[in-house]
């Protein structure tokens, strides 16, 4: 069996450091819309300012959910310990 | 506006400078993110977190790092070719500005020259060209000329405009990093748009929001429902919340919502959501308490039409585990829901989709008629998985009876998937650490265990409420396991099959293991039965002659290895098995082999072969019985051994042969084997030695027959 060891505190600032990160995070709304010139490149940009919000969101969502799984973690092992 | 032939520099080149400052700020902020999350995760080492969830957050973390700088890489350059963009059109602008000056003084000119040029002026023109002196250009002709290399700069500059769009457009292709556009996506459509909005419920309503689409019928939104579900579904508490907050009426809508829209045809992916559901269910599960599971999981089966989805949601125990707590909480609803409704919670389908969630759940056929799916089945085969914790719910003091006498009494499993899960479950617990024959034998739990196993003996065998049904071969292989799990008890016991009816459980001594502890005590009447029952299989027949094969090795193995295990003992033991296999005419079914009766000549050609050598190097019998024979000195010796008995245990003549083969067997081990101080002692002869060797089968026969007959 592995061994299990867990500084319960270290761990949960660890998990709470990286939530805030993620909530600093750029979001999307990549600067306003602009008149180029170019039909071609006013579609570019407008395609790009969509997927980089939306890479920027999902980013930040999974840099959000692994701090909050440390987090979730020190309160599972708080509960069974307390159980045990 | 946008640019033309005739204004190749038109664009706001102001607007794209702010873009391009604003991109170099993204990847700036986001250089800075990355450093704070590096600063934060990286601190916890093993030394902090050590263990297999520690081992994956680490893991975890490195690899969003890691994609989160390839993202970076990959925005980096977009604020350059956006800010060498801008300076080109700006130039290109410029150009065509002085371009536009030089075209209106052209045409000024053009327009101020006279439209007729006098043949003197021509003259002196020409005079002054053919003797190299300067003269004034033609006017008229040096305006066009002027125009002409206008339309020709014009030219180039379109040319370079073109060739701007076409560099900055090609570098502004997308980037795409793993899954995180869908998961975006999802979250932005569910209204969280900002990650400052980020929280755990913001994640849960969002989750939810997509939910309530898809019950609206809404397919478009299940890419991202489904991008989010992967993204959290190993965060148990998310999980947990999100099922909470949807509930168990709409976790069956869903799933249902699904399967139509996968039989429809409008969604590929919808299969996939299901799947993303269960993995959900299963983080949540181990979050329930007892009171938790009950709650979720009867609100679950007393959904409309819920069937399907519990049988689906616990239909597969490999790659979806749910909780030991969900699934007997989940089994005790659908015990409670049964007694109220009078009959099985299943399915019978008419016609069974070929998508969607009933294709691998049907069971069987009715005849040419419908199928069943039994949501049961799937969390018997769930409670296998956890012996340890199902033996407790078992042996529960409050509830675990009445759990036996329904699982393995009242339901009529036959109606619904067979009785592998029932008999599944018996075996397992077989094997549950702590058991007497198991590793580290724990007293409480060995009681447990032999009450247990008395409990489903008396309600499944006993001749008040006997089971009367079928059971296919998965069902009769997992039952020969169970009795192969008890033969080194059953083998050993001078009370085993003493009683006609009476099942009991004592603490007892366990001879040639030398081990005490506590056992189920089974009765002739009851073995008969449950030794009949594997009869109707050849493949469990074959597997308990094997496993009977297979211990009677480990006595003879064992003789010397405990003070008082005797040749004698082991020999007495073997006759007792053999009986138990003829009493219960278990080789008669078996396939037909040609009795050989000198296959017992080869047991004779082991001399030599003394007890200290096939004792010597396994041990204590305790580790023999968990380590099995094979690995055992007598392996040339048993493959000899096994040949003798197979032929005798496929044997189909009538009883006396049977019995003279099992003599003629025992007494090619008595010559081979049993020393002769040991066989002559008190001037007996070898047949006598034999006789009071025989008493043991012939006590088994006889009281197997007995059973048979009553």
């Amino acid at each position: 069996m592995t061994e299990l060891t867990v500084n319960h505190s270290a761990v949960t600032a660890a998990g709470g450091g990286i939530r805030t990160a993620a909530q600093l995070m750029p979001g999307p709304g990549w600067g306003p819309s602009c008149a180029s010139g170019s039909p071609a490149v006013d579609a570019a940009l407008a395609s790009l300012s969509v997927t980089v919000g939306e890479q920027l969101l999902g980013a930040a969502a999974e840099m959000f959910r692994l701090g909050q799984g440390a987090v979730s973690a020190v309160d599972v092992y708080r509960t069974t310990d307390a159980a045990l | 506006m946008n640019w033309t032939s005739q204004d190749p520099g038109s664009g706001d080149t102001g607007a794209l400078r702010a873009r391009s400052g604003a991109m170099n700020t993204i990847v700036l902020t986001l250089d800075h993110a990355r450093t704070t999350f590096r600063a934060h995760y990286e601190p916890v080492t093993t030394h902090e977190w050590k263990g297999a969830a520690g081992d994956a957050f680490r893991g975890s973390c490195a690899a969003h790092l890691s994609r989160l700088s390839s993202f970076i890489n990959a925005l980096a350059p977009y604020s350059a070719a956006l800010m060498i963009y801008a300076n080109e059109v700006e130039s290109i602008a410029e150009e065509a500005r002085a371009l536009k000056l030089r075209t209106e003084a052209a045409q000024e000119q053009l327009a101020a020259a006279p439209a007729y040029v006098s043949p003197n002026t021509a003259a002196a023109t020409n005079a002054a060209k053919s003797s190299g002196r300067a003269c004034v250009p033609d006017p008229r002709t040096a305006a066009k000329s002027a125009l002409a290399s206008i339309t020709q700069e014009r030219a180039e500059l379109v040319r370079r405009r073109q060739a701007a769009d076409s560099k900055v457009t090609a570098a502004l292709g997308g980037v795409a990093i793993g899954d995180w556009a869908a998961a975006g996506s999802a979250l932005a459509q569910a209204g969280v748009r900002r990650p400052a909005d980020f929280d755990a419920d913001s994640i849960r309503r969002a989750l939810l929001d997509l939910c309530t689409l898809t019950l609206q019928g809404d397919t478009a939104s299940l890419p991202g429902l489904l991008a989010l579900l992967d993204t959290w579904a190993d965060d148990p508490s998310m999980m947990r919340d999100f099922l909470e907050g949807l509930g168990g009426s709409r976790l069956v809508r869903m799933l249902m919502v699904l399967d139509q829209a996968l039989i429809d045809g409008r969604s590929a992916i919808a299969g996939d959501v299901q799947s993303a559901l269960r993995d959900a269910l299963s983080s949540a599960s181990s979050m329930w308490s007892a009171s938790e599971a009950a709650d979720y999981i009867s609100a679950l089966i007393d959904s409309p039409g819920s069937t399907l989805s519990v049988a689906y949601l616990f239909g597969d125990p490999e790659v979806a585990p749910m909780s030991s707590t969900l699934v007997q909480a989940a089994a005790d609803a659908i015990l409670d829901w049964e007694r109220k409704n009078g009959t099985l919670y299943t399915l019978v389908l008419n016609v069974v989709p070929g998508v969607g969630m009933a294709p691998d759940l049907v069971y069987r056929m009715l005849g040419e008629g419908p199928r069943v799916i039994d949501p049961a089945d799937s969390i018997f085969r769930h409670l296998a998985r956890d012996p340890q914790s199902t033996l407790d719910w078992l042996a529960d003091p409050t509830r675990g009876h009445d759990r036996i006498i329904h699982w393995y009494q009242e339901r009529n499993w036959h109606d619904g998937g067979g009785y592998a899960g029932p008999m599944l479950v018996w075996e397992a617990l077989q094997t549950v650490p702590g058991g007497l024959l198991g590793p580290d034998m724990d007293p409480g739990v060995a009681r447990k265990l032999a009450e247990v196993n008395a409990a489903i003996i008396k309600v499944w065998a006993d001749p008040d409420s006997r089971f009367s049904g079928v059971m296919d071969d998965e069902a009769l292989l997992a039952l020969a396991g169970v009795i192969a799990a008890q033969l080194p008890v059953w083998a050993d016991s001078t009370t085993t099959l003493e009683s006609s009816s009476t099942v009991a459980t004592q603490s007892t001594v366990v001879h040639w293991l030398g081990m005490q502890g506590w056992t189920t005590q089974i009765s002739r009447d009851a073995l008969s039965f449950l030794l009949g029952q594997v009869r109707s299989s050849d493949a469990a027949s074959g597997a308990l002659l094997d496993a009977t094969k297979d211990l009677q090795g480990r006595l003879v193995a064992s003789v010397g290895s405990t003070a008082d295990f005797t040749h004698n003992d082991a020999l007495e033991r073997i006759a007792g098995l053999l009986g138990m296999i003829d009493g219960a005419q278990l080789g008669n079914e078996l396939a037909v082999a040609a009795m050989r009766d000198r296959t017992v000549e080869r047991t004779l050609a082991i001399t030599g072969l003394g007890a200290g050598e096939l004792a010597g190097k396994g041990g204590i019998a305790a580790s023999l019985v968990l380590a099995g024979a094979e690995h055992l000195a007598l392996e040339s010796w048993a493959n000899h051994y096994d040949t003798a008995l197979d032929d005798l245990w496929r044997n189909t003549g009538p009883a006396k042969d049977r019995a003279d083969e099992a003599r003629e067997t025992l007494m090619g081990l008595i010559d081979g084997w049993v020393p002769p101080e040991v066989v002559h002692k008190g001037g007996q002869s070898a047949d006598q030695y034999l006789d009071s060797i025989m008493g043991w089968y012939d006590d088994k026969v006889r009281r197997l027959d007995e059973a048979k007959t009553a």
